[in-house]
């Protein structure tokens, strides 16, 4: 019996894998923390997430129309799978709740000021358990016209900045220590590339298999490209400054200035955030109730989602008692945090599969 | 229950709506701090949105009503963001920042070092990065309480002016974002344009005097405009302006710069520290008085002495750098750029190394037309 009856072509998966990475990156440039040499820590992450994905394809290759719940029953047995699988949705549920926590903070402390907390969270949340009731088709046909809005903008920012990009900023190359741009590196790897690991849930319903690895790695290029532009633009519009601000790219979009017509069109930066976090949590929040709902055994999983989006929105308000908290939790405990959850797992799945010789032949049918 | 949840959803957006009818919108923020008592001395420039609509009551700086355009709101507090909320407490509505134009720092502020106050301005959300940072020499209530000729507020006089200063390329307009990126570096020196008000009654007007140089944060000098434009040669940024100068025969001429670019090339090696600058500038011939017809000889030896007036200009600028041990020019940052490694020494004595560095400069001139005349107007 499956749950989830929804298919979705490989033009989707691509853009809905590119929405979901751009989600909160799009806003807190994942390279921060390598300072000048931003750019370069990007494009490590990007190689790392390229190997992530690597791994994720295999297990699914190998078990192909199966997620990552019903996988980890295979290959642990139903009592060690469903813990692993308890693990795993814990993850995606968690992470779902901090990108609320962005969400929220980036509204708050830029936009509705004295709007209260709970009135943002309320808000989106709902939209976002709206979207989720109505299955994974509808997320992924929304992420294609949303990922090409984006794209559209993202360029349209680059472009009416690009005039105020100082390439000097980038200088003296490779002048930081190895170490710090390494973790940067790693940053960026775990935030937001390894986060793909939530597509274990979301793959089975793509509906030609053997486009998967060619879609996901599609998706994993074209956000590269574009953390890459916004690197570029950050720190060469920005300089040294990039590292005073929370949200540097949006910082960087206040400073459009085109004759003295065009200006305060950093909110475009904003909706571009407010869009991608739709399709992130989306997506989070649709592998947290299936997953459940799988490992109970029960025939549908839309009535989860409802209690689900609330809990993850309450968690959300709840999970820092403020945005420094915040930050450094994201810069010096997520990527060791997410290690287990985006590659140990993941890892170890597939290498019992392959010591059990899962799966079986013959028993493929469920 | 559905109408409660229905009144929370649509009514969720009115919690933070902004009318304009009940903001009161800062335009300038003036600085100061008084060092007896530690306090941070706020002036802020207020604009009535009403009095702001196009001139019919005959222009000037009041409008219908015969009601000033802007008044000016003073408040003390230990910090700034203590001073902005204090101005609001004064008057009925909530001072909003998002429109402030300009912030100009008072002599006190300048010798207290201007980085303590410029933390508000970046955090808050209100302030927009594209405020032009300016210090007053003089009387800061002066500038804020001008009365100007053609805008309705003397912040709009100021960003008209900031904007406009590439007629002559004798000021360097500062925003914010710049400013506090010069002040972040441990070696450049920050500047910002002085501006004052010069005359008496009626012919009162604002003028911008030169530049003030900072060093962490704190004033330790100034440079004449002329002196102004010897830096922004260097970096690159005179826009236009006019060079006059004597001809061999006499007559009098204006260059005008119609596009101007520069390079730095700092040399690090056994005998010191050098610095060659390159700069280029094209022009047009603006003005002929009397003379010989413009032929292309004659323009190879104007284009010469353009040079040498421009050469003249930076030295001027460069010995008065030297004479503050102030890298206004930002060139331990092109060592930085180009010798990493052996920077990491010389950047903690830098003011010291700085005075000893060789500047070699070299100014390419290239005057392309002549505007609309073949020969200049006889003169008898």
């Amino acid at each position: 019996m499956k749950l989830e009856r929804g298919k979705i072509n490989g033009l989707e998966l691509t853009t809905l894998i590119a929405g979901f990475l751009f989600g909160s990156a799009v806003l807190l440039f994942p390279g921060q923390w390598a300072e000048h040499e931003g750019w370069i820590a990007i494009l490590g992450g990007v190689a790392e997430g390229f190997v992530f994905m690597l791994l994720y394809a295999a297990l699914m290759s190998r078990f192909p129309g199966k997620n990552f719940v019903e996988i980890a029953k295979e290959v642990y047995g139903p009592f060690f799978g469903s813990l692993v699988a308890l693990a795993f949705i814990g993850y995606l549920f968690h992470l779902g709740s901090l990108v609320v926590t962005d969400y929220h903070d980036f509204i708050k402390l830029t936009m509705l000021v004295q709007t209260p907390s709970s009135m943002i969270v309320l808000v989106n949340c709902l939209v976002i358990i709206y979207g989720v009731k109505k299955g994974i088709e509808v997320i992924a046909r929304c992420s294609q016209g949303m990922v090409t809005l984006l794209c559209v903008f993202y360029l349209m920012i680059f472009g009416m900045l690009s005039m105020q990009i100082k390439w000097t900023n980038f200088q003296p190359f490779f002048s930081l220590p190895v170490t710090k741009v390494l973790w940067a590196a790693h940053m960026a790897g775990s935030f937001p590339f390894g986060e793909t690991v939530a597509f274990l849930m979301v793959f089975p319903t793509l509906n030609k298999p053997e486009e998967l690895l060619n879609r996901s790695l599609k998706a994993l290029f074209l956000a590269g490209i574009y953390f890459f532009i916004g690197s570029i633009r950050t720190i060469g519009v920005l300089g040294d400054t990039a590292r005073l601000f929370l949200y540097s790219g949006f910082q960087s979009g206040r400073l459009i200035n085109i004759a003295n017509v065009f200006t305060r069109l950093e909110i475009i930066i904003g909706v571009n955030f407010l869009i991608m976090g739709f399709l992130k949590i989306a997506v989070l929040l649709y592998g947290c109730a299936l997953g459940i709902a799988q490992l109970f055994n029960l025939k549908s999983y839309s009535p989860l989602v409802l209690p689900l989006g609330l809990l993850m929105g309450m968690l959300g308000m709840i999970n820092f008692s403020m945005v420094s908290e915040n930050f450094e939790f994201s810069s010096l405990v997520y990527p060791v945090f997410a290690f287990p959850f985006q590659v140990i797992i993941p890892l170890t799945t597939l290498v019992v599969a392959l010591i059990r010789k899962l799966p079986k032949k013959g028993d493929d049918d469920n | 229950m559905v109408l409660a949840v229905l009144v929370c959803l649509l009514a969720g957006g009115c919690w933070d709506r902004q009318e304009l009818d009940e903001l009161a919108l800062a335009f300038a923020a003036g600085l100061d701090y008084d060092m007896e008592q530690k306090q941070v001395k706020l002036i802020t420039q207020v604009i009535r949105p009403g009095q702001m609509k196009s001139a019919e009551s005959g222009g000037g700086s009041t409008g219908q009503g015969g009601q000033k355009a802007s008044f000016i709101l003073e408040s003390q507090g230990k910090t700034v963001f203590e001073a902005v909320r204090k101005a609001s407490f004064q008057i009925s509505r909530r001072v909003n920042w998002t429109h402030n134009m300009v912030i100009i720092f008072g002599k006190g502020a300048v010798k207290a070092g201007v980085d303590k106050f410029l933390d508000f301005f970046v955090r808050d959300p209100e302030p927009r990065p594209h405020q032009y940072i300016l210090v007053a020499d003089g009387d800061l209530k002066d500038i804020l309480n001008f009365k100007p000729n053609l805008e309705k507020a003397s912040a709009q006089t100021i960003n008209g002016m900031m904007n406009n200063t590439g007629v002559t390329s004798e000021a360097y307009p500062v925003t914010l974002q710049e400013f506090v990126n010069d002040l972040m570096s441990n070696t450049k020196s920050a500047t910002a344009p002085l501006i004052k008000v010069v005359g008496e009654g009626e012919e009162q007007k604002l003028q911008l005097v030169g530049t003030a140089v900072f060093r962490k944060g704190k004033q330790i000098g100034r440079i004449e405009p002329k002196e102004t434009r010897g830096l922004l040669w260097v970096i690159g940024k005179v826009k236009s302006g006019i060079i006059s100068l004597p001809s061999s025969d006499g007559s009098e001429i204006s260059i005008e710069i119609v596009q101007a670019s520069s390079k730095i090339h700092p040399v690090l090696d056994g005998d010191g520290m050098h610095v060659h600058i390159h700069v280029k500038a094209i022009c047009n011939l603006g003005e002929q008085l009397g003379g010989e017809n413009a032929k292309p000889k004659k323009m190879i030896e104007f284009q010469q002495w353009a040079e040498k007036e421009i050469q003249k200009e930076i030295v001027h600028t460069i010995q008065c750098s030297r004479r503050m041990k102030a890298d206004i020019f930002g060139i331990g940052e092109a060592f930085n750029r180009k010798y990493h490694k052996r920077w990491r020494t010389m950047e903690p004595k830098w003011e010291e190394l700085y005075p000893k560095v060789k500047f070699s400069v070299n100014v390419k001139a290239k005057i392309r037309l002549i505007g609309e005349t073949l020969i200049p107007l006889p003169a008898h």
